[in-house]
């Protein structure tokens, strides 16, 4: 069981959102290229459900012959063990180059990465990953993110 | 004898507009330098299409009754894409059976270092799936004999994947 969360730099979110059944990557910076609205894991509901909005719940995780994951959502009650951490790294682009950059260039040996999408060419660039990491992954890299302007690049390093 | 619904992919990674009808002709691609016109002309009156092969060319004959679906169609595909060195648009990664019965050139500019590719008439049969490619982006379409479904290969390697794991595949993490 894992408890969803989105790192975005200082940020963490006890979620992850949802756009019609899908975990979507939507960067803001960047260009997008074909990876524009690419669906980085779709979720499994009963058959003519759609649903978007914030995941909250437990979810359990398959993953297909393809590669692709896929996203179970479980009753509430139950106990994640690990975190599904949708971490989204990036670099901002033109008139916000004062903002600092949040850079995590490779994981630890007990994180395991589900999906790696990135832009491609533009101005400033985004990383989104979903990982499998322990309980307290999150928080632990958010805490040493400072996002204040011209406080430096967030480099964490594993 | 009845006709086949006619359907137009304006560029790579465009949804698919059916094309209600056709005032005289289709004109295939362009005239000029690096390119060609194939012209087809139209006889007959109606919304469903069957194509004709004459001694000068292909003819579209158009008829007043539709094919039951599912059933093939014709569609008119439209496969350029931006400069980049080398490479060559074509309709790629034919799944099923796809007829080009004619097609035309097209290209962006009058030197070279500008993009290109072609215009192509061609009928497509039931489930059929097949790949468009811009300089930047790919992109599947596929017919069912009843509509189009267009994806890109993320969002089409996600149906797959939930495909499988509702039918009891893949492993559990």
């Amino acid at each position: 069981m894992f408890a969803p969360k989105m790192l975005i730099s200082s940020r963490v979110n006890d979620y992850i959102v949802v756009d019609h059944n899908n975990i979507i990557f939507s960067p803001g910076w960047g260009q997008n290229r074909s990876n524009y609205r690419a669906v980085m894991a779709p979720l499994w509901l009963a058959d003519g459900i759609e649903w978007s909005g914030n995941l909250r719940n437990p979810v359990a995780v398959k993953v297909a012959s393809n590669g692709t994951p896929v996203i179970v959502p479980l009753s509430g009650d139950k106990v994640a063990t690990h975190e599904l951490v949708l971490m989204i790294t990036y670099c901002p682009g033109n008139g916000a180059k004062r903002r600092p950059c949040f850079r995590v260039p490779n994981v630890p040996p007990n994180v395991q990465v589900l999906a790696d999408l990135r832009t491609s060419g533009g101005s400033g660039w985004e990383r989104w990953r979903l990982l499998i990491a322990p309980l307290g992954f999150a928080e632990t890299v958010s805490s040493q993110c400072n996002d204040a302007k011209d406080s430096g690049e967030n480099v964490i390093v594993f | 004898m009845n006709g086949y619904k006619i359907y137009k992919i304006p560029a790579p990674g465009a949804e698919v507009e059916h094309v209600a009808e056709i005032d005289g002709e289709l004109r295939l691609g362009e005239e000029g330098r690096g390119r060609s016109v194939t012209i087809v002309p139209v006889v007959g009156t109606g919304a469903a299409y069957r194509a004709k092969k004459t001694e000068t060319g292909i003819v579209l004959v158009a008829v007043a009754e539709v094919e039951k679906a599912p059933a093939p169609c014709l569609a008119v595909i439209n496969y350029t894409g931006g400069y980049d060195r080398g490479r060559r648009y074509q309709i790629e990664k034919i799944d099923g059976t796809l007829v080009t019965i004619t097609s035309g050139q097209v290209a962006w500019g009058e030197a070279g270092r500008l993009g290109g590719g072609g215009i192509a008439l061609c009928m497509v049969e039931p489930k059929t799936e097949f790949m468009l490619r811009s300089k930047y982006a790919n992109h599947w379409y596929h017919w069912d004999g009843y509509q189009w479904r267009v994806e890109t290969p993320p969002q089409r390697a996600a149906r797959i994947a939930l495909l499988e794991v509702k039918n009891g595949g893949g492993e559990w993490l």
